[in-house]
């Protein structure tokens, strides 16, 4: 029995070493199509409309990846995973790359076996807090009350970052995030407290959005990225590269108008790189040497994609604040196409 | 001697005053809890539905209507079902007349005139707002109505019925899953199910898999082959171990794995068909197991003594009396799994409540409605849900009563 049970053992690994071989790379191409596990509920990030249409800032993503990989955004199919089934969709293979606001840590690097493509969207612990107030940094808050969820990290996170400044402040707690926003809306408390991408579309909801405001401070890190199953370099490298891509496009102001018209002019040996026009930079990646352009002129360059579903003229209205780029005083930094 | 004639009781015994008498205000205390338990529940239905008149946001609701009901299923394809809800309303309306004429047959004909009416409904909204849909809302409610027609007025099709649910059930299927090709019968993969159609589509398969299967499980745990029954055993009670949602994780994510087979070479669908299936099997076998001891032993050896087989005695003496006596609890379990299957979104699969309880409320268009419009939402899957639950039991009700449960 002992021995059946190595034997086995030792066929299930081989087995594993003999799927190692081939990148999902190649088994996504053979599909013509590639799997996307994403949020369905979040606004903003990940939503369904009416005609059953998945859409938003994550989703966005998905559809760059589709679009460099296979040539068409639309190649996708999407699976509206929970949070708590999501890492096992990427491990047994039901999502080829999972976008669904999942916070980049050490232990799901390691333990639970994945690899993070660069951060898309740095999230963090913000405030939403009332226009009459004044209050636009943290040291306003001396004196006032702040609600708060109980239970969660973000009521340790307030107490963590406020006794390190020595402000004083009345943290009002509450069971749920519902009535959180009721004792926010019954001006209770000056301000709410809790991760940027929940308050984005918490705010919405409120009787007057208008008098309400979400600060452009974080006092956590929550860096959301696109994360793909350890062990397979080639898939993540191409992820990876997409997602740098995107900001690589933005920080050359090329965009899903301007792409074909670069490319034709394009003098830049860098630029000319990036899309394929010299060398075998896309081709390394196992891409078509086109596979920017193409994606570009699908779905626009990071700045765009930000504006479309998050940004000022969107309802949620936020601004970049560590999501813009490095030369704008944010964190995106893409390294060079060589 | 001269007989008096039979007169109505006095004024004051009879009616609606003399009713509310007796049965609300008999007493000091009896009087005081009714007006006030009456005026609270007046209160709460006149703020109910002064909110649903004014109050509520119902935009959003009928909005994503089309969303609810099929999910992805594509729009120009919508008419498949449709006439898939037709072919069902012709059968129901044939066995229902037929059933009339002989002068039985209550349930069916409830069911028929209880969703025929919902069809017409349906049609009427479709006439006036979804042109899309028009021309097959229509014909559904026209072969319904010819259904019940030709069962009526031909009655020698009875020798044709079960011919006709028998080719009815594949032609529903084909209709929904498609045949090939690209044009009206391309294939609708199961991925692009949802909403009602798939609540629908999983209690209907759940529940009349399940019976056969629960009815298999409680005669083997009860035979004499010890394989049989410790296999029955030992099913029911690992299924019935863990929750129903425990059952619905293995099968999406663990199944693939101990196949190993590609995750996406079994659809979302059949895992989540699998799950709730055997979860319900594994009641359903229990429940019967309850009716078959019921039945006493004497039944089963006079069986014997006339002569029967060993399967003709359970077949026609001691199932036929199980089952009867745990009518109730069978439709109660039929109605949970209906229910239950809001549970599937563990799998990836968008059923009606999912879609209305997360994908619905989280569109942007519906935050821009001050409080969002979850209780909108769910103030209507409520009546859906009610309306078909409800009618389950009442064919309950009326089956008991047609067997003569707790009269005999």
């Amino acid at each position: 029995m002992r021995k059946l049970l190595a034997a086995f053992v030792a066929l299930m690994v081989l087995a594993g070493f003999a799927q190692a071989q081939t990148s999902l790379l190649d088994e996504i191409k053979l599909r013509g199509n590639m799997t996307c596990g994403v949020n369905q509920s979040l606004p903003g990030f990940g939503v369904i409309d009416s005609e059953g249409n998945f859409s938003g800032f994550d989703v966005d993503f998905c559809k760059a990846v589709a679009a460099a990989v296979l040539g068409d955004s639309e190649a996708v199919t999407y699976r509206a995973l929970t949070a708590s089934e999501r890492f096992t969709a990427v491990q047994t293979g039901e999502v080829d790359v999972l976008i669904r606001n999942t916070t980049w840590t050490s232990s799901r690097d390691s333990e639970v076996g994945l690899n993070f493509a660069p951060t898309t969207f740095y999230d963090g612990q913000g405030f939403i807090v009332k226009r009459a107030s004044g209050i636009s940094e943290v040291s306003d808050f001396e004196g006032t009350s702040i609600c708060v969820q109980s239970g969660t990290t973000t009521e340790l996170n307030l107490a963590d970052v406020m006794a390190a400044l020595d402000i004083s402040y009345t943290p009002l707690v509450f069971e749920t995030a519902d009535q959180v926003f009721a004792a926010y809306e019954a001006d209770q408390c000056e301000s709410v407290t809790t991760d940027m991408s929940g308050l984005v579309s918490r705010s919405t909801l409120l009787q007057d959005p208008a008098a309400s405001v979400i600060l452009p401070i974080t006092i956590s890190k929550e860096p959301l990225g696109p994360a793909v199953l350890h062990g397979d370099d080639t898939w993540f490298d191409v992820v990876k590269w997409v997602t740098f891509g995107l900001i690589f496009a933005e920080e050359y102001g090329i965009t899903s108008d301007n792409v074909r018209d670069v490319a034709a002019s394009a003098q830049a040996p860098v630029v000319r790189r990036f899309l394929g026009l010299d060398g075998q930079v896309m081709e390394q990646l196992g891409l078509e040497s086109d596979a920017m352009i193409t994606m570009i002129e699908q779905v626009g360059n990071y700045g765009e994609i930000f504006a479309r579903n998050l940004g000022p003229d969107t309802q949620f209205g936020l601004e970049r604040g560590l999501n813009a780029l490095y030369t704008d005083g944010g964190l995106l930094y893409s390294p060079p196409f060589r | 001697m001269q007989m008096i004639p039979d007169r109505l009781p006095p004024a004051g015994e009879r009616g609606a005053i003399a009713w509310l008498r007796r049965n609300l205000f008999s007493g000091t205390v009896n009087a005081i809890v009714s007006i006030a338990l009456g005026s609270f529940v007046a209160l709460s239905l006149f703020n109910l539905g002064r909110w649903m008149l004014t109050g509520a946001s119902w935009q959003p609701v009928w909005n994503n209507m089309k969303l609810l009901a099929i999910y992805r299923y594509p729009a120009e394809l919508a008419w498949r079902p449709i006439i898939a809800v037709g072919v069902l309303l012709m059968l129901t309306g044939l066995t229902a007349a037929l059933g009339q004429r002989v002068g039985k047959g209550k349930i069916m004909t409830g069911v028929y005139f209880w969703f025929g009416s919902l069809a017409w409904f349906l049609t009427l909204v479709a006439l006036i707002a979804w042109p899309s849909v028009r021309v097959a809302w229509l014909l559904a409610t026209l072969m319904s109505v010819a259904g019940y027609a030709i069962g009526w007025y031909v009655p020698r099709v009875v020798r044709a019925q079960s011919w006709l649910w028998a080719a009815g059930l594949p032609i529903v299927l084909v209709l929904i899953y498609g045949v090939g090709g690209s044009g009206s019968f391309a294939v609708v993969g199961t991925s692009q199910w949802g909403g009602f159609l798939l609540t629908v589509v999983i209690a209907a398969f759940g529940i009349t898999v399940s019976f056969p299967l629960g009815i298999a499980l409680a005669l083997g745990r009860r035979s004499n082959l010890p394989a049989i029954k410790y296999f029955s055993i030992g099913f029911i009670e690992v299924i019935r171990g863990a929750p129903l949602i425990t059952w619905l994780f293995i099968a999406s994510l663990m199944v693939p794995l101990l196949l190993d087979v590609a995750p996406d070479s079994i659809p979302a669908l059949t895992r989540a068909l699998v799950a709730v299936t055997l979860f319900s099997a594994a009641y359903m076998a229990e429940n019967v197991r309850g009716g078959l001891q019921s039945v006493p032993n004497g039944q089963r050896e006079a069986a014997r003594a006339l002569g029967l087989s060993g399967w003709q005695t359970t077949r026609l003496i001691v199932l036929p009396q199980a089952l009867r006596a745990v009518i109730p609890v069978l439709v109660g379990q039929a109605i949970g799994l209906f229910k239950d299957t809001s549970l599937v979104f563990i799998v990836g699969l968008h059923d009606f409540f999912e879609i209305g309880r997360r994908v619905i409320p989280s569109q942007p268009e519906s935050l821009l409605y001050p409080g969002g419009v979850l209780l909108e939402i769910s103030v209507f899957m409520a009546f859906a849900y009610f309306f078909f639950t409800y009618r389950m039991s009442i064919a309950s009700r009326q089956l008991e009563k047609e067997l003569g449960v707790g009269e005999r």
